[in-house]
């Protein structure tokens, strides 16, 4: 199906995985930008403007957290959807990014690729 | 204090006879009490009266008092000038000028007029005087006084229309009606004295007569005549109409009344009788009025007390004499009464010494005996009845050889040496010791060994013997024992003596092992005071054993709670109590030198050979370095999972982009491959998630969140979150039991998740293609749920079921049946659910499948958090 060209920031800072969004998101056709830590993140969602974000939430120089909690009082950038992309498990981590902002939160190795594209279009 | 005042009937019908005679007495000189009593009340009123009305008539007389009749025609000038004024005076009120004063000035005139019009009848009875008709006159003078009265009434009756008319009212006219209704009643009053007199009514009559006469014979120049009836008192015989009145100067009030020959139509006396009489009459009620009273209040008490005496003299000492008067009466009835009441009182009291002495006769713990002079039984206690087996009913007055016999040792005594005997002969108490060794042989043939006393019963001389037995079985028997205790004493002595040598060996022996094993052992008594610390406690606790022992061990050892840190020391009254206890969590031993050593512990209560609790031993082992160790291979496998997942992930979507086909299609054989790997990062990804799971129970750090959940929701969402895995294996899934009701239940949902997951994907991964999976979920209790995962695969080898839950364990056929699985999934749910308090257990059959069972409690109320 042909989609428009709907823009996606990744926060991620391994490489392997940045590869593999880049193979899929790139395949569907969405314009795709990666940044390596939060605080670039948040630079670059500014001029950026995406359609989505994905963040991840272990971070070098600002975390995933901070992140949430910086772009929720940007008025530039509250309002593009978060979605978590996370290592951690834990109740408490999925609560914690919930309430700081993120519209969802997926634990990695719990989604295939292909649930984690259907899930983007929801939101996007 | 009582006040003596008699009231006997005599003396006072002595007082009432000198009454009555009294009274006779007055009788007989009664113009004397008249006279006291006329002076000082009848008279007095009279004279009083009359004097007020002599007062007024005598001013009205006064105006009559002109003899002058020569001013008539400068009386009538007078009348002329007053009416002019009048006239004026009426013209004034058409003007309607000051009518108050206009009023005054009118009432002045009216008296004048009337002053005037007086004058003018005395002058006119001046002329009329001279004719000489007094009776006439009189009616004259009270005609004219009318016609005059009455003019000027009509007179002011224009004034006063004509007032009326300018608005006002009667009142301001009263005055002169008053002196018309005076005059009026006067006459009346006279009128009505005439005809009283003629009904003899005399006393009513007297007053006015006396106005009258005395105003007749000033009116008529009082003719009469001086009596010759006593010079003290003077009176006079005035004539008036028809009769003549005698008239009393002195008393100023008329005596009789008499007609014209002098005949007493009506005297005094008449009145005087009649005031004696009624003197008389009323005295004699008042004698009797009197005496009735009197006889009661002397009669009444004298009755009461004779009641009383009576009832007393039946025995009713609860009566009392109720007279409560201040006078000897009372004060008799008063001390009657006391008399009574130490009656009652001692009759109490002797009633009562009796009922003591009956008491202590019948509870003494010594048998009583009351013979006479030749023993025969008079009287016998419940004690001695029971001691000699008899009842006083049966026994009274027989001989007290009937019921027992006295021996001294086996010896029987004869009749003469029987204590009561020789306490006669004797004229002295008797008495018998234990060291006498005498018994009272009963009619059962019982030997009961006895100390006796015998005294002698007094009554005019020694009427019998007293005799106090006391039953002494015990003391003997206690005697005895004493010996035969002495000797097994010492012999026990002699044992204990041995045994305490072959402990002190043993002693020393387990002393040595204590003291090189590696635990910390101590031992407390019952009071907790420290007996055993071996050279482990020692150094564990910085104390030595030489300071602590015999010390409560919690001033010195304290163990407390890590989290707490409260003191803990249940488990030392417990074991002490009989448990056995473990403590391994969370306790802490604060050392001598403050410093915090964690510990895990086992207290086990210490018995002699009776099995009694004579205090209890704690072994503990310091346990920080694995606790520290535990936590960091928690922590550890904590991160390293964490860590893990990220190149998992990446593995998991390369591989993924690789069989979408998004690099190049791949063939046949290379997809296998890569679908091999990709199976394989799962389960590397699986057991990274299991290993969290296990890490976060292990410490301790596995919380549930409670909420409240639809069940049949959310075990259709587990179950269609798994069956896309199941259709893989063209597996079945069936939910059946409280799948479609609207039951709420207080849940962790990812827990659930959790062991249901775990329990399904177990029966899915051991069952082969084909299968069959079956949950039922039903209500157990009230609050509790069962729920079953049942499949028809492979099954648990008997020999092996008892490790299952053990962690890393899998079955040998599960291993053969599938190469990948991890061992934990059920230790995991075993350990979930012992958080969450539920049970788990299974029936297995190898090759025909499996069933998991297990509870959940889902009170509301019920929560608990790590424990």
């Amino acid at each position: 199906m042909a989609k428009e060209k709907k823009k996606i920031l990744i926060v991620e800072d391994d490489r392997f995985l940045v590869k593999a969004y880049k193979i899929r998101f790139g395949k569907i056709g969405f314009d795709v930008a990666v940044e390596e830590n939060g605080k670039s993140g948040l630079a670059k969602a500014k001029k950026f403007k995406p359609d989505l974000i994905i963040l991840d939430l272990m971070l070098p120089k600002m975390n995933g957290f901070e992140f949430l909690a910086a772009a929720k009082k940007d008025e530039a950038i509250k309002n593009i959807p978060v979605l978590v992309l996370s290592v951690l498990g834990q109740k408490a981590d999925k609560e914690k990014a919930l309430s700081l902002g993120a519209k969802d939160y997926f634990v990695k190795t719990d989604y295939t690729l292909e649930e984690i594209v259907k899930n983007i279009d929801k939101y996007l | 204090m009582v006040r003596i005042r008699t009231k006997l009937l005599p003396a006072f019908f002595i007082s009432i006879l000198l009454l009555a005679v009294s009274s006779f007495y007055g009788l007989f000189f009664i113009d004397k009490l008249s006279k006291i009593i006329n002076e000082n009340t009848v008279t007095k009123n009279a004279s009083d009266e009359a004097g007020l009305r002599f007062g007024k008539i005598e001013n009205i007389l006064t105006l009559y008092a002109i003899s002058d009749s020569d001013k008539l025609p400068a009386l009538k000038s007078e009348y002329d000038f007053s009416k002019g004024r009048l006239d004026s005076a009426a013209k004034k009120i058409k003007q309607r000028q000051d009518l108050k004063e206009f009023s005054a000035v009118i009432d002045k005139m009216r008296l004048k007029i009337a002053e005037i019009a007086d004058k003018m009848i005395v002058a006119r009875r001046e002329q009329l005087k001279k004719e000489g008709d007094i009776g006439s006159s009189l009616a004259e003078m009270k005609k004219l006084r009318y016609e005059i009265i009455d003019k000027t009434a009509r007179g002011s009756e224009k004034l006063k229309l004509g007032l009326a008319q300018m608005g006002y009212e009667d009142n301001e006219f009263n005055f002169q009606y008053k002196d018309k209704k005076h005059l009026d009643n006067w006459f009346a009053g006279i009128e009505n004295a005439r005809s009283n007199l003629e009904k003899e009514k005399f006393d009513l009559v007297l007053p006015l007569l006396d106005e009258y006469f005395v105003l007749a014979q000033k009116v008529s120049g009082a003719r009469f005549e001086a009596d010759d009836l006593g010079a003290k008192n003077q009176y006079y015989l005035i004539q008036a109409d028809n009769i003549l009145v005698e008239y009393n100067i002195a008393a100023s009030h008329i005596t009789a009344v008499l007609d014209k020959e002098k005949n007493i139509i009506l005297d005094d006396s008449a009145r005087q009788k009649k005031i004696s009489l009624f003197f008389i009459f009323t005295s004699f009620l008042a004698v009797i009025l009197v005496s009735i009273i009197v006889s009661r209040s002397i009669n009444a008490p004298i009755e009461e007390l004779v009641k009383v005496a009576r009832k007393i003299s039946f025995g009713d000492l609860s009566q009392r004499a109720d007279v409560n008067s201040n006078d000897e009466m009372g004060y008799l009835a008063g001390v009657f009464n006391l008399m009574i009441d130490s009656i009652e009182k001692s009759g109490k009291k002797i009633e009562e010494e009796g009922d003591e002495l009956r008491a202590i006769i019948s509870s003494m713990g010594e048998g009583l005996l009351v013979l006479d002079r030749k023993l025969n039984i008079i009287l016998m206690n419940k004690t001695a009845e029971k001691a000699l087996g008899v009842s006083l009913d049966d026994v009274a007055g027989q001989h007290v050889k009937k019921i027992l016999t006295v021996f001294k040792g086996d010896t029987e005594l004869p009749l003469s040496q029987y204590p009561a005997n020789r306490m006669f002969k004797s004229g002295e108490a008797v008495s018998i010791s234990i060291k006498d060794n005498y018994y009272y042989k009963t009619l059962s043939g019982k030997m009961l060994p006895v100390e006796i006393v015998t005294a002698p019963l007094f009554k005019d001389g020694i009427k019998g013997a007293i005799v106090v037995f006391k039953d002494i079985t015990d003391l003997k028997v206690a005697d005895e024992d004493r010996e035969y205790a002495k000797i097994n004493l010492e012999n026990a002595l002699k044992t204990v003596y041995i045994e305490r040598d072959l402990v002190r060996e043993q002693k020393t022996k387990l002393e040595a092992i204590l003291n090189s094993i590696g635990d910390a052992v101590f031992a407390v008594d019952k009071e907790k005071k420290v007996i055993l610390f071996n050279s482990a406690a020692e150094k564990i606790t910085g104390f030595s054993f030489k300071d602590i022992k015999n010390h409560l061990y919690s001033d010195y050892i304290k163990f407390i709670d890590e989290i707490t840190k409260a003191e803990k020391n249940e488990f030392i009254n417990a074991a002490l109590s009989g448990e056995k206890t473990i403590l391994s969590n969370h306790t802490v031993l604060v050392a001598k030198d403050k410093n915090l050593v964690s510990v895990d512990q086992t207290t086990a209560p210490i018995r002699n050979s009776l099995g009694e609790i004579i205090g209890c031993i704690i072994v503990f082992r310091d346990v920080t370095a694995k606790r520290e160790v535990d936590r960091m291979r928690s922590d550890f496998i904590s991160i390293a999972s964490h860590q893990l997942r990220t190149p998992l992930s990446g593995m998991k979507w390369f591989l993924e982009i690789l069989l979408n086909g998004d690099v190049g299609k791949l063939n046949p054989k290379q997809a296998g491959i890569i679908k091999e790997t990709y199976a394989n990062n799962q389960n590397m990804i699986d057991l990274v998630n299991k290993m969290l799971d296990m890490s976060r129970i292990e410490s301790n750090r596995m919380v549930v969140n409670f909420e409240r959940v639809n069940l049949a929701d959310m075990v259709k969402k587990i179950i269609g979150e798994i069956k896309p895995m199941l259709r893989q294996k063209g597996q079945k899934i069936h939910f059946t039991g409280l799948k479609d009701t609207d039951l709420e239940v207080n849940a962790d949902k990812i827990l659930i998740k959790n062991i249901l997951g775990n329990l399904i994907s177990n029966a899915s991964r051991y069952t082969p293609v084909g299968g069959e999976i079956k949950v039922k979920i039903t209500q157990k209790e009230k609050n509790s749920l069962l729920f079953s995962v049942k499949d028809n695969g492979i099954g648990i080898p008997k020999k092996e079921q008892y490790r299952i839950f053990k962690k890393f364990f899998r079955a040998t056929n599960a291993v053969e049946f599938e190469a990948n699985g991890t061992g934990l999934g059920l230790y995991i749910v075993k350990s979930i659910l012992d958080i969450m308090g539920g049970k788990i257990w299974f029936k297995s059959e190898q090759n025909k499948g499996t069933e998991f069972l297990f509870t959940l409690p889902i009170d509301i109320m019920w929560c608990s958090i790590s424990k």
